[in-house]
């Protein structure tokens, strides 16, 4: 089978690769374009450790084929932080130890970071809902809860 | 005297007896006294149990001391998960 | 050996020194590694749950291009009987092989029977595709109850039952029978007023650990070999690689990736072996990856239980005598968790007489592996739902129920050796006192409460800490970070040394660079590890006291160490400055050579740890579903070096349990195939069906430990189960015994009581 050419955007800066048209958005990052940040934790959609997010719209990678990333624009967990400095998001996960084996948090900034872009003040009802597609099987959940809060109420320019 | 303590699936061994008073210095010294008593029971001992002396579980025991006065108790050797 | 002192930063909940690279993605996981040359590795599974192996026809596969090997159980040497050191289910190297790779029978649906190594996974697909093996099928064993029948089909010809008081003479499915007694049990039902029993049975169920199983093998022509993996034990990983290969463990490295998630599930091997075969017969190195899929199918679950239990007690609650009855599934190779199981059903309770009889039962399942305090959920899910039962009928709290026949220090266990200072009657007493214990409920709403217990693991650690030419420590262990132990190794190495925590570094190394490490498990860790790391501070700080001696010309015992520095003792006669650690080893080639402190050690006086739980739920009449509205955890951590860690252990297993209670089971068809074997359907809590998870942590020190430490990690998972079995029997006035409560088996036992 012969690859496919895809010219795409990913954390801002502008990307070509070789793909089968088959293989998922998932795979090329990890496997192609050496971006093993996003994980794979199940590869059908179930667990959120692929979460990127597709012109600003929070995907599943492993849903997506990488051919359809092509003239369009991607952000991995890669892009969150920017240069030297930490997002607020990965910050409050530290500081509340919202992280234990880590493996979902990548997931799960991304996750926060679509969220908190579309809805800047969330109720605790809405925060979980919005990321009851993200798998965590280390913290139950709290300590993530906490931190995004606190996050949000950083990013809307309140004290903490 | 120390006193020892037999498991259920050690007493096979022991013709019953579930507990004994033996003096030891160590815990290789108590098993030896023991293969006196019960022959063939070190087998059963060396590598295959976790003991509790005077309280503390201690994983693979060998040279580890055995008081006048210690209570010392076989266990099944457990890790966890 | 621990007193009441004031903690410079024990205790303080300092950010994790690997966790920059954890929320940003640079941190490599099992799956993250890749080596130039390497090749893609894919598992053929059996497509029976019970079937010998006939004939295997590799040859069209070996024609595929771009197939650069293929292994069956052939490659494989012939593993002798041994037992595996330190397991819970006393498990057996000859098991473990056949396990890694079928010989010539599969004893579960997704049994490993051959594998490939090729340019691309499609490749791999294809190649595994066209392998052709004949089967002769056999009858699935798929629950106990159908194991342990007379006339059974056997899973194992061979297999007779170990421990019976009569040596057995027909072969049998229960691979062990274990006895544990007490006093005169009929004597002990007679004295009682009141006797209650029940039965209850838990599913198979997953540790569901978000990162599948991942190695990279790469072994030389010279057969030197460097293993990478995501582990929870890597000198296991080399131990257990080398008993199944036929190796040398000196030829073998294994690298440990970060983890994402364990919980007893990676305290074995499943791909290394066959990447390593893989690797020798191509020449290059071999990356394999499971899917969910074969996480669910071919890896470790926990085992299911029937357990039966039965108390007696005086009017005024004292337990006369208490008797189970448990058998616990083993999956195709025997070697459960029944005897922790049964080791720790009545661990938090006086019992003057009892009688513990375990089963462990062969069936066409995945071989269980460790889940977090294992055996100990099953069985104690069982004795607290009856507890809870008692208190009833007695018209007792349940809390007060508990209290009289609480275990303290100087009690005697269950399991044999008396208590030293436990935290039981603490925990009791702080649930007593909590707000959650008296908030309102409304309509459909009830709380459950439960013990919950471990006994902590000690064993072996090592562990190195090097002084820095500016001062700063660099602490070299061995233990695979699951949960954030590099910050508590940082937390207790400076607290010894008297420095900031900033100035602490802490890298896990590998088996070619650390001492010899037990496994990350069995709540040992900060206990174990950090006992060795506290050592070797020491043995830092006796070097430190030498040189600064040495500096100023008195005899080294003539020196302290304070916040870190040394000092001459008080009303030593000697003019001179406190030597801070960095001038000292600014100094040290001149002084003596490198400061490198060293410990290693079999830990001892492990203290157990107990807990009580709480849970409230509502149900739903019309759907039998049931809503957490509120979760409780109180736990003796000894101390707590990392309190927010030592609360997401708290909340982490909590979620577990609760998932186990109402939502997780394997599902199985009539020919033994997991129906279910996805995390949509396998149904583990997501955000939105949990609430916030308050927790209280107790601190009765261990006296055995330095700072008085306990282990905390595999309590968590124990309560939950009866706590929330507990709260949905008094929302609804039913006992439903068997898990999990989910929503169908819920509005079953509702409807059934209507009629």
């Amino acid at each position: 089978m012969s690859k496919t050419r895809v010219e795409t955007k990913i954390n801002g800066e502008q990307m070509e690769f070789l793909c089968e048209p088959q293989q998922s958005m998932l795979d090329v990052l990890r496997d192609t374009l050496g971006l093993t940040g996003t994980k794979e934790g199940c590869a059908t959609g179930d667990c959120g450790a692929c979460s990127v997010m597709l012109d600003g719209r929070l995907i599943c990678s492993c849903l997506m084929l990488a051919v359809e990333s092509n003239g369009r624009q991607l952000t991995t967990i890669e892009g969150i932080s920017r240069g030297e400095t930490l997002h607020p998001i990965q910050q409050k996960f530290l500081q509340h130890a919202a992280l234990q084996c880590g493996i979902c948090t990548p997931g799960f900034v991304v996750a926060a970071k679509a969220l908190l872009d579309e809805n800047p003040n969330p109720t605790e009802e809405e925060i979980r809902y919005h990321l009851a597609g993200n798998l965590c099987r280390c913290t139950g959940y709290d300590k993530i809860i906490r931190a995004v809060q606190d996050a949000a109420q950083t990013l809307r320019g309140e004290a903490s | 005297m120390a006193k020892v303590f037999f498991p259920d699936h050690l007493m096979q061994l022991t013709a019953g007896v579930r507990e004994l008073e033996v003096h030891a210095e160590s815990f290789r010294d108590l098993v030896a006294k023991l293969e006196q008593l019960y022959p063939g029971i070190s087998k059963l001992l060396i590598g295959k149990v976790a003991v509790a002396i005077d309280g503390d579980i201690i994983h693979d025991p060998f040279l580890d001391p055995v008081g006048p006065d210690s209570e010392v108790y076989f266990l099944h050797r457990i890790e966890g998960g | 050996m621990s007193e009441a002192r004031d903690y410079k930063v024990i205790g303080t909940r300092v950010v994790r020194p690997d966790g920059v690279d954890k929320v940003t993605g640079r941190a490599n996981f099992g799956a993250d590694f890749s080596l130039p040359g390497m090749l893609y590795g894919k598992v053929l599974r059996s497509p029976h749950a019970h079937a010998r192996i006939k004939k295997i026809d590799t040859a069209a596969a070996a024609k595929i291009e771009g197939v650069y090997a293929i292994v069956t159980g052939a490659d494989f040497p012939k593993v002798g009987h041994e037992e595996i050191t330190g397991g819970e289910g006393a498990g057996d190297f000859a098991d473990l092989a056949t396990n890694v790779m079928a010989r010539d029978k599969v004893v579960y649906h997704g049994h490993a029977v051959a594998a490939v190594a090729a340019q691309t996974s499609a490749i791999a697909d294809a190649a595994l595709a066209a392998i052709k093996i004949d089967y002769e099928r056999l009858a699935p064993v798929m629950d106990l109850d159908t194991a342990m029948a007379d006339n059974a089909t056997l899973i194992d010809e061979r297999l007779f039952t170990a421990g019976l008081p009569e040596k057995a003479t027909k072969p049998s499915n229960v691979a062990a029978y274990m006895e544990f007694k007490r006093g005169d049990i009929a004597q002990g039902f007679a004295e009682a007023d009141v006797v209650v029993e029940g039965t209850y049975r838990t599913p198979t169920v997953h540790q569901g650990y978000i990162e599948p199983h991942a190695c990279v093998a790469s072994i030389n022509q010279g057969g030197q070999a460097t293993i990478w993996c995501c582990t929870q034990g890597h000198f296991d990983v080399r131990s257990m690689t080398s008993k199944v290969l036929g190796m040398n463990v000196a030829d073998i490295r294994v690298i440990p990736s970060e983890i994402g998630g364990g919980f007893g599930g990676k305290t074995t091997i499943y791909l290394e072996p066959v990447a390593m075969v893989l690797s020798k017969k191509s020449g290059r190195p071999v990356k394999i990856t499971m899917t969910r899929d074969e996480v669910f199918r071919a890896s470790g679950p926990a085992s299911a239980t029937k357990c039966k239990i039965k108390i007696g007690a005086k009017k005024d609650g004292t337990f006369t005598a208490m008797s189970a009855w448990l058998a616990y599934e083993a999956g195709g190779y025997k070697g459960s968790s029944m005897a922790p199981g049964a080791m720790c059903v009545f661990a938090p309770y006086v019992v003057p007489h009892f009688l513990i009889q375990g089963y462990d039962v062969l069936v066409n399942k995945p071989k269980v592996a460790a889940y977090r305090a294992p055996g100990a959920p099953q069985s104690m899910y069982a004795c607290e739902s009856l507890i809870d039962d008692l208190a009833r009928q007695l018209k007792i709290d349940p809390i007060d129920l508990r209290l009289k026949n609480a275990v303290s220090a100087g009690s005697q266990a269950a399991y044999g050796p008396k208590y030293n200072a436990v935290g039981f009657k603490e925990c009791l007493e702080a649930a007593k006192k909590h707000p959650n214990y008296t908030k309102k409920l409304g309509p459909n709403e009830g709380r459950g409460l439960a013990a919950g217990f471990w006994f902590n693991a000690g064993m072996q650690s090592s562990a190195e800490v090097h002084i820095n030419e500016n001062g700063t420590v660099t602490v070299v262990e061995g233990s695979p970070d699951i949960g954030g132990s590099r910050a508590s190794m940082a937390l207790m190495a400076a607290e010894e040394l008297g420095v900031p925590y900033e100035r602490v570094r802490v890298v896990v190394a590998d088996t070619e660079n650390a001492g010899y490490n037990n496994v990350t498990g069995g709540s040992r860790v900060t206990f174990a590890t950090g006992m060795a790391v506290i050592q070797a501070a020491g043995d830092i700080i006796t070097q430190c006291k030498q040189r600064a001696a040495a500096t100023w010309g008195i005899e080294a015992d003539l020196v302290d160490w304070k916040d870190g520095q040394a000092i001459p003792k008080p009303g030593v006669n000697a003019d001179v400055k406190p030597l801070t650690l960095a001038q000292i080893a600014a100094n040290s080639g001149r002084t003596g050579g490198p400061l490198l402190g060293r410990a290693s050690l079999n830990a001892r006086g492990a203290g157990p740890g107990f807990s009580i739980n709480m849970a409230d739920v509502r149900v739903d009449p019309e759907t039998g579903k049931v809503d957490v509205l509120r979760f409780t955890a109180i736990q003796d951590a000894g101390k707590a070096i990392h309190p927010a860690y030592v609360e997401g252990q708290m909340q982490g297993g909590a979620a577990q349990g609760i998932g186990w209670a109402l939502n997780e089971e394997y599902i199985y068809d009539s020919n033994g195939v997991m129906q279910n074997a996805g995390f949509l359907d396998y149904r583990m809590p997501v955000a939105s069906d949990l609430p916030m998870i308050d927790t209280q942590i107790i601190e009765v020190p261990n006296p055995s430990h330095p700072y008085g430490v306990r282990g905390v990690g595999e309590v968590p998972i124990v309560a939950p189960l009866a706590a929330v079995a507990n709260a949905v029997r008094a929302a609804t006035g039913i006992r439903i015994p068997d898990l999990p409560l989910s929503p169908p088996r819920v509005l079953a036992a509702l409807e059934a009581a209507k009629a």
